[in-house]
Parts: structure tokens; C-alpha cells; sequence
């Protein structure tokens, strides 16, 4: 990283700015989920009253927003060496791997086969 | 020993060498979040009520300390990354300044935490065997199950925990002490010391715990001489497995109900297969109601709910369903608009079927209702067991809190003892509070996915 003072003072005044930014954003996914009966959903019609799906999506597209701000400018991945990158790109590629398994919450293949076989038995 | 490359870059990397350190460290600590994480997802969408799981608590939490500790460990980011940038510009005063402010934001996060942890570990729910749940708080220890016995029957063969492990203890506190001090796991000790026992034989038994182990060790070995007789076939001896020791006065025991596996009038057994006998004294489990929660039962059967016989108040079971009509009532527009019913996940949901009581009532026992054990399904504090969401709940934030805690360790030893390697070699420092700041971000990073799913969703 650059780090001549002048380099240094436009970091800090950087840094104050993503810090208010984050607090307003925690305070947005404070709104999305406590309004219990006035909500993105109803607003724009597709969800129902009270804090569900489409609020849920809402808070954490924020939450994601909020986690680039620090992963970018606090941990300085914006302008990072390729190396780190490389090691991250694995990261990611596991972390959506493990989100993924979930989805065997709704399809269990283990499940299916041994339906499949009970069945030709009875 | 000098360590290369704590300043200079590598050239084949480019970076210095705890950076690429720590950014392994860190792609480690998503995988064991992100499986965390994983699991929570599984938990939710598989929590299912109508196989008698308690409903996903969505909104349970007080949302001002999951929002106070967000913005708290927000401030403490920016402030560790302003500490990196007064040492990158030699500012060793200014430094600790903000160090010191993460160190106060760390322990502020903590204080919160244990205030929202003891709110939990204090507050109780009984599920009834209709499915309807009481919250509030019980009064003293009657959750446990108070037993006066005058004899006890072992099963030599049974394991150690249960009542003769909660035994062990209570004899080892004895000995150390000479006095009681009850308060752990299976078995509270009313009486200040353990009653003698006397055997089948009237014989004295002095100690409890080596009487057990060479009792235990007789009927084993018997066993064992049987097996080698019946491969030789030659005759087997009967073996007695139980014994029963007379105390020599009765004494009164407070059970754990979930380390118990039956109990009538005149007996106890524990999960050990130990069964004490005399009588019981008190099953009846005293709480100051706070909430009565009847997203288990359906909508049109919650006036029958089996919660009212015991709450027996006209005027609050009126007021919650006042409450609860209201909560309907504001919802019901949106549906009226559309031409549609009400869906019944939003009625049973917990802003519509759970609602606080309030029972009028002066002195002591004000506002407290009695719950016999033969109508609760299950007992719990809001502790890991209640539900799986309190399972994944302190998981996942206590995890989290140790990582706060190892953060704020390191962070504090740069601030108080790196005067010394900042004089000799300050860009050597500022990289340890980069790498530092670093795992101190990603604590941050993973309590803002924490917050809108533990808090608010």
C-alpha cells in the first residue's frame, strides 16, 4: 500500500466516511425488521404484513453491502495483491459449496433411493 | 532468530509474509463460519411444528443489544484501522488513543452480551402437553422435583452419572468442606450432609462411593466367572445386580427433572437406573407468568388451549385475546384488499399468537400460577436445550464472542507491550496492527450477518 502522509490523510477521512456509512446501513436493516406491519413487501406488493421473505432478502442484500464496505476499504482488498485473491477465489468457491448443501433440505437423494427401493418391495 | 520478510515484501508473493498468514487464517475461519452459518439455514427451514418442533423464534431477541453491539463493533473497526494509520505516520500516543477505544468497544460488546445471556438463562418455558406454552420466570427450584426417600436401590451394573455420580460429588464436597453446597447438575441436597447408609444385612456402609466400586466390582467379576462356566459347562451362580440401602434417616433431594426417567408417589428412578423410595413432596412447578404462547395450537382451538385451566383468570386470558385480536385485526386489511383469508402461518405466528398476561394479585405469590409436572411436555430456561434455535443461537454468538475476546487480547498486548518494537522498528509494528486489524474486521464482518438473522428475521 501507498503510504505517504498525504496518502494517509485521505485513508482517514476515507475510513470516517465508510464507518457513517455502515452505521446508516445497520440502521435501514434496523427499519426493514422491526416495522412488523409496514414492510418492503406490502409496499410493493409482493410479500405479506409482517417481517418475512422479501424483508429477509432486503436485510441481508444489506448485510452484504455493509460486509464489501469493510472486506474492500477496511481490509484494503481494493487494492490487494493478486496472491490474496487467489487464496479468496478457493474461499468463495467453498463457502457457496457449503451454502449450497442446503438445498438437500428440500431434495435428499438418500431419501429418494431408498423410497425407490421400498417401493419395487412392496 | 531473525524471521525474514516481516517488513519487505517476498517477491514472489509480493506481500509480507504475516499478511499472506493471515489471509490463510482468515479463508480457514469462513469455512467454519460458513458452516455455521450452513447449519442455521438447515435448522430453520427444517424446524417443523407440526411434528411438535417449537416454532422457528423469529424477533425473540431485545433488538437494541444486537443494534448497540453492531455499532459498537463497527466504531471499534474504524477505530483499529485510524490506530494502523497514526502508526504508519509515527504517532505512538495517538495509536494507543485509539487502540484504547477498541479495547472499550471490545469490552462494551461483552458486557451487553452477558446481560443478554443471563435474560436467557433466567427465563423459563413449559410446554404443556397440548402444545401451548407459559414463559416466565420460576420461582426458586421448583423445576425441580422434590423427593424425601428413606431407602435407595442401585443397579450395580448402571453407569456413574445420575444419582450415584451426583453422590460421588456430594461426598467429595462433604469431605472437602464439611458442608453443603448443592447447586450442581442432577441433584440438590437439602440436608447440610449425606445420611449413613445400612445394607440388605443391616451392616453399616461408610463411604457411598467405594462401597458402590467394590460391590460393582463383586458383581462383575461374578458375571465374568459365569461366562467361563457356561463355555465349559459347568453350573452358573445367581447374580444380584441391585442392592438397596436403608438411610438411616430420610432425606429430601431436588431432581433434575431431565436426569430422571419416572417418578410416581412412593418412588424416583434416574437415568442411572437408580430408584429412590419414600414419598414425593412437592412435583408442582411455580412461575411468574409473563407470556402464554399458543402458536402450537390452532387458531380456532386457542380458547380451550390447556394454558387457561391453569392460568384460571378470566380478566387475562380477556386481555390476551384482546391482544390478540388486534394483532389479527391489523393485519387483516392487506388480505380484505386482496379478497383473500388470512393464511394460517401468519395467525399462528408468534406477533398474533403469542401475547404477554398480566395477573393482578398482591404479595409474594403475585402474578404466579402453578404448573403440576404431569402437564408439561417439556421444561427448559432459554438456555442451548430449549429449541434449535437457542442450540444454533449460542453456538454461533458464542463462538463469536471467544473471537471478540482472542481480538481484543491481541490487540491489547500491541497497545500496551509494543513500545519496544515500535522504537526498533516501527513499519515491523504497523504491520502487526495490520494483520491484527485484519482478524479484528472480520469479527466485525461476520456479526453483521449475525445481527439481521439472530436479531431482526
Amino acid at each position: 500500500m501507498a503510504s505517504s502522509s498525504e496518502d494517509m490523510e485521505k485513508h482517514r477521512k476515507q475510513y470516517w466516511f465508510v464507518g457513517w456509512l455502515l452505521f446508516g446501513c445497520t440502521a435501514l436493516t434496523l427499519i426493514v425488521g422491526i416495522k412488523q406491519y409496514y414492510n418492503f413487501g406490502e409496499i410493493f406488493d409482493f410479500g405479506a404484513p409482517g417481517v418475512d421473505g422479501p424483508d429477509f432478502a432486503v436485510g441481508l442484500v444489506i448485510a452484504c453491502i455493509k460486509a464489501s464496505l469493510v472486506a474492500l476499504i477496511f481490509m484494503h482488498l481494493n487494492h490487494e495483491r493478486g496472491l490474496i485473491y487467489k487464496v479468496l477465489l478457493f474461499t468463495t468457491i467453498f463457502a457457496v459449496a457449503l451454502m449450497a448443501l442446503v438445498l438437500f433440505a428440500k431434495w435428499n437423494p438418500i431419501h429418494e433411493a431408498i423410497a425407490n427401493i421400498q417401493s419395487q418391495f412392496s | 532468530m531473525e524471521i525474514p520478510y516481516e517488513v519487505t515484501a517476498r517477491r514472489d508473493t509480493g506481500l509480507y509474509n504475516a499478511k499472506i498468514g493471515i489471509w490463510l487464517f482468515l479463508a480457514s475461519e469462513v469455512m467454519l463460519f460458513g458452516g455455521l452459518f450452513s447449519a442455521y439455514v438447515f435448522l430453520r427451514v427444517g424446524v417443523d411444528p407440526a411434528q411438535g418442533d417449537l416454532p422457528w423464534p423469529t424477533s425473540v431477541q431485545k433488538v437494541w443489544i444486537g443494534f448497540a453491539n453492531t455499532l459498537v463493533l463497527i466504531a471499534s473497526s474504524v477505530f483499529v484501522v485510524l490506530s494502523w494509520v497514526e502508526l504508519k505516520q509515527r504517532n505512538w500516543r495517538k495509536f494507543q488513543f485509539w487502540m484504547g477505544l477498541v479495547i472499550a468497544c471490545a469490552a462494551t460488546f461483552m458486557v451487553l452480551k452477558s446481560i443478554e445471556y443471563k435474560a436467557k438463562f433466567t427465563h423459563t418455558g413449559i410446554v404443556l402437553t397440548d402444545g401451548s406454552v407459559i414463559e416466565g420466570e420460576v420461582i426458586g427450584k421448583t423445576n425441580r422435583i422434590e423427593f424425601e426417600a428413606d431407602s435407595v436401590t442401585v443397579n450395580l451394573l448402571g453407569g456413574v452419572p445420575g444419582f450415584v455420580g451426583s453422590v460421588y460429588k456430594k461426598e467429595k464436597e462433604d469431605g472437602d468442606h464439611g458442608e453443603a453446597h448443592g447447586g450442581h447438575g442432577e441433584v440438590e441436597w437439602e440436608k447440610a450432609s449425606l445420611p449413613g447408609f445400612t445394607d440388605a444385612s443391616g451392616q453399616e456402609v461408610g463411604n457411598f462411593k467405594s462401597w458402590f466400586l467394590a460391590e460393582r466390582a463383586k458383581v462383575k467379576n461374578t458375571l465374568a466367572a459365569n461366562k467361563r462356566a457356561a463355555r465349559n459347562g459347568k453350573e452358573t451362580v445367581k447374580v444380584e445386580t441391585s442392592a438397596t440401602l436403608k438411610a438411616k434417616e430420610p432425606f429430601t433431594v431436588l431432581a433434575d427433572p431431565h436426569f430422571t426417567v419416572a417418578h410416581g408417589a412412593d418412588s424416583l428412578a434416574f437415568r442411572d437406573v437408580v430408584t429412590l423410595n419414600g414419598k414425593l413432596v412437592n412435583d408442582t412447578v411455580s412461575i411468574h407468568l409473563h407470556e402464554v404462547d399458543l402458536q402450537m395450537v390452532p387458531f380456532e382451538n386457542q380458547k380451550d388451549a390447556q394454558v387457561w385451566t391453569l392460568v384460571n383468570n378470566e380478566a387475562a386470558k380477556t386481555e390476551w385475546f384482546e391482544h390478540r385480536n388486534h394483532a389479527r385485526d391489523h393485519i387483516k386489511p392487506y388480505y380484505d384488499k386482496r379478497g383473500l383469508d388470512i393464511p394460517r402461518k401468519k395467525l399462528q405466528d408468534r406477533h398474533v399468537s403469542l401475547q404477554a398476561v398480566h395477573l393482578e394479585g398482591e404479595g409474594e405469590h403475585a402474578g404466579v400460577i402453578e404448573v403440576p409436572r404431569d402437564a408439561i411436555r417439556f421444561i427448559s430456561n432459554h438456555g442451548p436445550r430449549y429449541n434449535v434455535y437457542y442450540a444454533i443461537y449460542f453456538t454461533m454468538t458464542g463462538l463469536h464472542g471467544l473471537h471478540v475476546l482472542g481480538g481484543a487480547l491481541v490487540l491489547a498486548y500491541m497497545m500496551f507491550f509494543g513500545k519496544k518494537l515500535y522504537l526498533k522498528n516501527p513499519e515491523h509494528m504497523a504491520n502487526r496492527v495490520e494483520v491484527g486489524g485484519l482478524f479484528w474486521h472480520f469479527v466485525d464482518l461476520v456479526w453483521i450477518f449475525l445481527f439481521p438473522i439472530m436479531y431482526l428475521f
